[in-house]
């Protein structure tokens, strides 16, 4: 019982810690210039990646009204 | 789709870079004029449907949008990433696609989206204008957002269909709804569950905020709220000529603080500017990263010693 009831504190300590830590957590602008553009750079490779190397399925699969019956239609 | 790689990369860009340029230049003014555009913009489709003299061959789609866009619907002419998102899982293919356009514009834009570009956001306003704000839904409300993004991941994975626009999805507005006032072909058992659906969201948004949906439900408001502090449009906030009046607190359709800057504030924010409308020591601007306080030359009462 006593175990059990150590743990829950330790638990409860780590998961407060946690929340403190991401809480507590300074974003400077110089993190966010970078991971902006990180992100940007991202997802315009995806973009080109998901548009040159890879196929029109998206375009099949949106055109086609089939699954769109499917909820009634 | 080589040839229509550079048209979509070029209009995705030509989109994030007029919508920076009207907040930044326009300002709060033309919010309105933006999303009655992007509302029309989305339904283009319409053009199909038209007698001849008005018919326009208009694409089943040329890519997918940034915003809640039931797809469903004849009308609409760009895909919804949410419902995309769904048949990427389904087809067991990898969302790169969807992950371009989601951080491109999340990035970019931020919540801004919702506030200025998205068709439901248009209609979610409409209905703020009548909601009595009675109720108010606990904070931990707003965390149901990000479980209805996992679970249209987890449900999509797991019943093989696109089991949120199927049964949780708001989108009757734009899809079901239309579709039935003008083909009429759908049955009236998804009619009838679809408008009870999309009932039981308005009433609560009547009965609690008209934005409810963005605040509480929108899966896409989840991912949108993630990359929203990194976003190149932002709320600024001059503390010094604050008066403490907190209209800017009354009137935040996201029920936000716009005068703090804390978590709350920096995921949620949708960058409407009603609290720059309301704030009349000018101490809250809606600009870019790229400008400073736009309109510091605007105020009309002097700063207090300090």
């Amino acid at each position: 019982m006593v175990r059990f009831k150590m743990e829950g504190v330790m638990k409860s300590k780590l998961v407060g810690g946690i929340i403190a830590r991401v809480q507590g957590f300074d974003l400077t602008p110089e993190i966010v210039v970078r991971v902006r553009l990180v992100l940007l750079l991202s997802a315009i490779l995806a973009l080109i990646l998901a548009l040159k190397l890879g196929d029109d399925w998206y375009v099949r699969e949106f055109a086609n009204y089939d699954w769109a019956r499917h909820i009634g239609y | 789709m080589d040839s229509a790689l550079p048209l979509l990369l070029a209009a995705y860009t030509v989109i994030i870079a007029v919508v920076i340029a009207v907040i930044r230049f326009g300002g709060v003014a033309f919010r309105l004029p933006m999303q009655i555009g992007a509302f029309a913009f989305h339904r283009l489709g319409i053009f199909r449907k038209l007698p001849d003299a008005w018919h326009a061959p208009i694409p089943r789609t040329s890519g997918i949008t940034c915003t809640l866009n039931c797809q469903a619907c004849e009308l609409a002419w760009l895909g919804c990433p949410i419902g995309m998102l769904q048949r990427y899982v389904i087809e067991s293919r990898l969302p790169i696609y969807i992950y371009g356009v989601l951080v491109a514009f999340g990035v970019a834009l931020g919540r801004a989206i919702c506030g200025w570009l998205c068709p439901f956001g248009l209609i979610m306003d409409m209905l703020n204008k009548v909601s009595i704000h009675k109720f108010h839904p606990p904070e931990w409300m707003r965390f149901i957002k990000y479980g209805y993004l996992v679970g249209v991941v987890v449900l999509a994975f797991l019943t093989g269909m696109i089991f949120y626009c199927r049964y949780l999805c708001f989108g009757a507005l734009l899809g079901v709804i239309p579709y039935w006032l003008t083909w009429q072909t759908v049955s009236a058992t998804w009619l009838v569950y679809h408008v009870g659906l999309f009932s039981a969201y308005v009433a609560f948004g009547y009965l609690t905020h008209g934005r409810a949906w963005c605040r509480y439900f929108c899966p896409l408001g989840a991912i949108l709220s993630i990359l929203n502090p990194l976003s190149l449009v932002r709320r600024n906030f001059d503390w010094k000529w604050c008066t403490h009046c907190e209209r800017c607190k009354a009137v935040c359709p996201m029920g936000l603080d716009p005068t703090k800057d804390d978590l709350k504030s920096k995921v949620d924010c949708i960058k409407c500017g009603r609290c720059v409308a309301e704030c009349k020591s000018k101490s809250l601007s809606i600009g870019t990263v790229f400008s400073g306080q736009p309109q510091a030359e605007k105020r009309t009462i002097k700063a207090p010693d300090s």
